[in-house]
C-alpha cells in the first residue's frame, strides 16, 4: 500500500513540476522584468493604453491608486469608482452611450474615447436600467431644432419629473437643480436659454424621476 | 514604503511571537496565524467602536516587544528546528523546497494586484477604509455606493488597509500579506510533521507547493490577491488545533481552534458555512459540555461584532442564497450538471495535478481512525454544502461552477493534505 502511494505521489509531483515549469519561467522572467520599476510604472507596463488613457480623460487620479475617484460637483454628488475590472463595460456603451452616469443621473462624461482593446474594461458599479421607464414623445431623436424645443413624454407615474440637458462633456442644466421647478410631463425651453446655445451644437436630453428610479432613453438634437 | 512595509511585517510577526513564547509554545506558525486574525479582528472592533484607523493603531503589537525579548533564550526555538538525522534525500528535498518557495515567491510579487476580485472587491475595500479610516463611512453604509458584495467580511481588507496606513497605498507591495499567509501554510505543514519526520514534512511541503492551482488560476490564485488562501490557512489552522487538542488535551488548542473558526467567519462567507459544521461535529463527536461551551465561545465571541456590523451594511438580494432555499426543488434538474462539472474539476490535471485522486485514495484505502474521521466527515459536509450553493445560486450556474468552484478547493487543499499525512504518518 506504502508502494503504490508513494508512486501515485511520484506521478503528482512529476505532472504538477512539468505544469509549473513554464509559469515559473514566465513569472521569474516578469519579476526581474519589473524590479526598479514603481507600482505606477508596472500597471503602464501591463495595461499601457488604458492606463494612458485614464490619465488623460479623469481630471483627478491620485498617484498609486488604481481605482479612481470622480468627484463631481454639485449636492447630489456621489462617489463611484471606476476600476480597471474584468466585468464588460457594456453597461455604459449601451445605455446611455459613451456616458459614464452617476447614481443620480446628474454627471454624465463622455468616455467614447476609453476604448480598451483588451480584456481589461471599466466597471461602472451603478446599474443602469437598460429599458428606459418614460417614453419622450418630442423632439424626435436625432432632430434638428430650428427654435427652442417643446419637451414632451409620457410619465410613468404622477412623481415629479427633471429634464436634464447635457453636452459631449458634461449635464449643462437640470430644471430641479438648477432652475427649481418641477416638471410633469413637459418643458418648453426659454428662448434665452435657447439663445445661448451655440449653433449646430448637439445636444444630449432625458428625463428622470426625482423621487423614484424612472428614466427616459438618452436623446439627442441639433441646434441648427 | 518598501521598509515600512516590512516593518508592519515584522509588526505581525512579534505579536506571533507574543502568543509563541506564553502560549503556544510549540507551534510557532499556528501561533502567527492566531495572531494575524486576532490583528485584524482587534482593529474592527476599535474601527466600529469609533476610533480611526491610524498608524500607531496598526502598529500596536510592537508594544509587545519588551515581552517577546524577555529571556529569549529561554524560548522553544528547539521546536522549530529539524531534527539532527538527515540523510541524502533531506538535501535534495531541501533543496527542492528552497527553489518552489523562491519561485512562488517571484510568482506572487510580480506584479501589483490588479484584475478580479482581489483588486475589485478585497482591495477596493481595503482602500476605503485606508481612506475613510473606518467602515462606519458613506462608502460602506449608503446603499448607492458602488462596492460589490457590501457584506463580504473584512479581515483581508482591514489586514491590507492596516498595512496601507503604516506604508502607504501601493498595489505591489500589499502582496507581501499574501507571501507571509503562504509562509504561513508551509510553516503548519512543516512544525506539523518535524517531529515524526523531517524529510516527511519536507515532502508535504513540496506536495502543497507544486499543486498547479496556485500558480495557474486566474481566479484565486496566489498572485490574485483573493481571500480564498487566507481562508484555507484557517481552515488548516482549525485541524491541525483540533488534532492537537485530540491528542493532547490541553484546552489551549481548543480555544485556538474556536479563534480560527471565527476568523474563518470574519475572511470569507464560506466560513459561516464551514463553522457550525465544525461545532456540530464537535458536539456529536466529543461530548464534554465544557469543552463544547470553550469552543463555542471561543468561535462566537470574536466573531460577534462583525456579524453584528454586517445586518448594518446594505444587502445585495442575490447574495442572500438562503431566500433561495424554498424554492430549491425547481432547481433539482441542476444536480447532474453540478455534479459532472465538480468531478470534471476534480480531474483537472491542469489545476490539481492528481492531487484528489491521490487523496482519496489514501483517505478512503487507508480507512481513517477516529479522529481523522471526524475531519473527514468534516470536509465532506462542507463540500456538500458547497455544492448546495450552485443549487439554488441566482446566477448562471455552469459559468459560476467554472469560476468558484475550483476557488472552493482551494480552501480546502491544505486541510486535506493534512489529513491525508496523519493517517499516512500517525497509522
Amino acid at each position: 500500500m506504502r508502494k503504490l502511494i508513494l508512486i501515485l505521489l511520484g506521478i503528482h509531483l512529476i505532472l504538477s513540476i512539468i505544469i509549473l515549469v513554464p509559469a515559473f519561467y514566465f513569472s521569474t522572467r516578469e519579476f526581474f522584468a519589473s524590479l526598479g520599476m514603481t507600482t505606477q510604472e508596472k500597471w503602464i507596463s501591463k495595461y499601457g493604453y488604458f492606463f494612458r488613457s485614464m490619465k488623460e480623460y479623469v481630471k483627478k487620479i491620485p498617484i498609486n491608486e488604481n481605482a479612481v475617484i470622480f468627484e463631481p460637483p454639485g449636492e447630489y454628488a456621489n462617489y463611484f469608482w471606476v476600476l480597471n475590472y474584468f466585468f464588460l463595460p457594456r453597461k455604459i456603451y449601451t445605455f446611455p452611450e459613451y456616458f459614464l452616469l452617476d447614481e443620480d443621473f446628474v454627471i454624465r462624461h463622455n468616455i467614447k474615447f476609453i476604448l480598451v482593446p483588451q480584456e481589461e474594461r471599466f466597471y461602472f458599479k451603478r446599474h443602469v436600467p437598460r429599458i428606459p421607464d418614460i417614453i419622450t414623445r418630442t423632439p424626435a431623436n436625432y432632430d434638428t431644432l430650428t427654435s427652442a424645443p417643446r419637451f414632451i413624454w409620457i410619465p410613468k407615474d404622477t412623481c415629479n419629473y427633471t429634464l436634464s440637458l447635457c453636452n459631449e462633456s458634461e449635464e449643462v442644466l437640470n430644471t430641479y437643480r438648477d432652475l427649481k421647478i418641477l416638471l410633469k410631463d413637459e418643458w418648453i425651453m426659454p428662448a434665452d436659454y435657447w439663445s445661448s446655445i451655440p449653433t449646430g451644437q448637439k445636444i444630449y436630453w432625458f428625463v428622470q424621476s426625482i423621487d423614484r428610479n424612472y428614466t427616459s432613453k438618452l436623446m439627442v438634437f441639433y441646434k441648427k | 514604503m518598501i521598509f515600512k512595509s516590512i516593518l508592519f511585517l515584522l509588526n505581525l510577526i512579534i505579536g506571533g511571537m507574543f502568543l509563541w513564547r506564553y502560549f503556544y509554545r510549540s507551534t510557532f506558525f499556528l501561533a502567527q496565524t492566531i495572531f494575524v486574525g486576532a490583528y485584524s479582528v482587534i482593529i474592527f472592533f476599535l474601527i466600529t467602536i469609533g476610533i480611526p484607523l491610524n498608524k500607531i493603531m496598526a502598529f500596536f503589537p510592537l508594544t509587545l516587544v519588551p515581552f517577546v525579548f524577555y529571556k529569549i533564550n529561554t524560548a522553544q526555538w528547539r521546536n522549530l528546528l529539524p531534527e539532527k538525522k538527515r540523510n541524502i534525500y533531506t538535501n535534495i528535498l531541501g533543496f527542492l523546497v528552497v527553489i518552489i518557495l523562491f519561485m512562488g515567491i517571484m510568482h506572487v510579487l510580480k506584479s501589483p494586484i490588479c484584475e478580479g476580485d482581489g483588486l475589485g472587491i478585497w482591495l477596493t475595500k481595503a482602500k476605503m477604509i485606508t481612506q475613510d479610516k473606518t467602515i462606519l463611512s458613506e462608502n460602506f453604509l449608503n446603499p448607492y455606493r458602488i462596492q460589490d458584495h457590501p457584506r463580504y467580511p473584512l479581515l483581508l481588507p482591514i489586514l491590507e488597509a492596516s498595512l496601507f496606513t503604516s506604508a502607504g497605498i501601493d498595489e505591489w507591495l500589499v502582496k507581501i500579506i499574501f507571501v507571509y499567509i503562504w509562509i504561513l501554510i508551509l510553516g503548519s505543514f512543516y512544525e506539523s510533521f518535524n517531529r515524526k519526520s523531517f524529510n516527511a514534512s519536507l515532502v508535504l511541503i513540496v506536495i502543497l507547493s507544486v499543486v498547479p492551482a496556485y500558480y495557474t488560476m486566474k481566479h484565486g490564485g496566489l498572485d490574485t490577491g483573493y481571500a480564498d488562501i487566507p481562508l484555507s490557512l484557517f481552515y488548516l489552522s482549525v485541524f491541525i488545533l483540533l488534532n492537537n487538542y485530540f491528542d493532547t488535551g490541553e484546552r489551549k488548542y481548543l480555544i485556538g481552534a474556536g479563534l480560527c473558526l471565527s476568523y474563518a467567519i470574519f475572511t470569507k462567507s464560506e466560513g459561516l458555512v464551514f463553522a457550525p459544521i465544525i461545532l456540530i461535529l464537535f458536539i456529536i463527536f466529543k461530548k464534554k459540555i465544557l469543552d463544547v461551551l470553550i469552543i463555542i465561545t471561543a468561535t462566537v465571541i470574536p466573531a460577534l461584532p462583525w456579524l453584528i456590523t454586517a445586518q448594518q451594511l446594505p444587502g445585495l438580494y442575490a447574495e442572500h442564497y438562503l431566500s433561495y432555499v424554498p424554492e430549491f426543488f425547481q432547481y433539482l434538474h441542476r444536480i447532474p450538471m453540478i455534479v459532472k462539472t465538480a468531478l470534471l474539476e476534480v480531474v483537472n490535471i491542469k489545476h490539481w495535478g492528481i492531487f484528489w485522486l491521490f487523496s482519496l485514495f489514501v483517505l478512503i484505502y487507508s480507512r481513517p481512525k477516529r479522529e481523522v474521521g471526524y475531519f473527514s466527515l468534516a470536509v465532506g459536509t462542507l463540500m456538500f454544502f458547497y455544492l448546495g450553493i450552485f443549487l439554488v445560486t441566482p446566477w448562471d450556474v455552469e459559468f459560476q461552477m467554472k469560476v468558484v468552484f475550483p476557488r472552493m478547493l482551494l480552501h480546502i487543499i491544505p486541510a486535506t493534505l493534512f489529513l491525508v499525512a496523519r493517517q499516512f504518518f500517525w497509522n
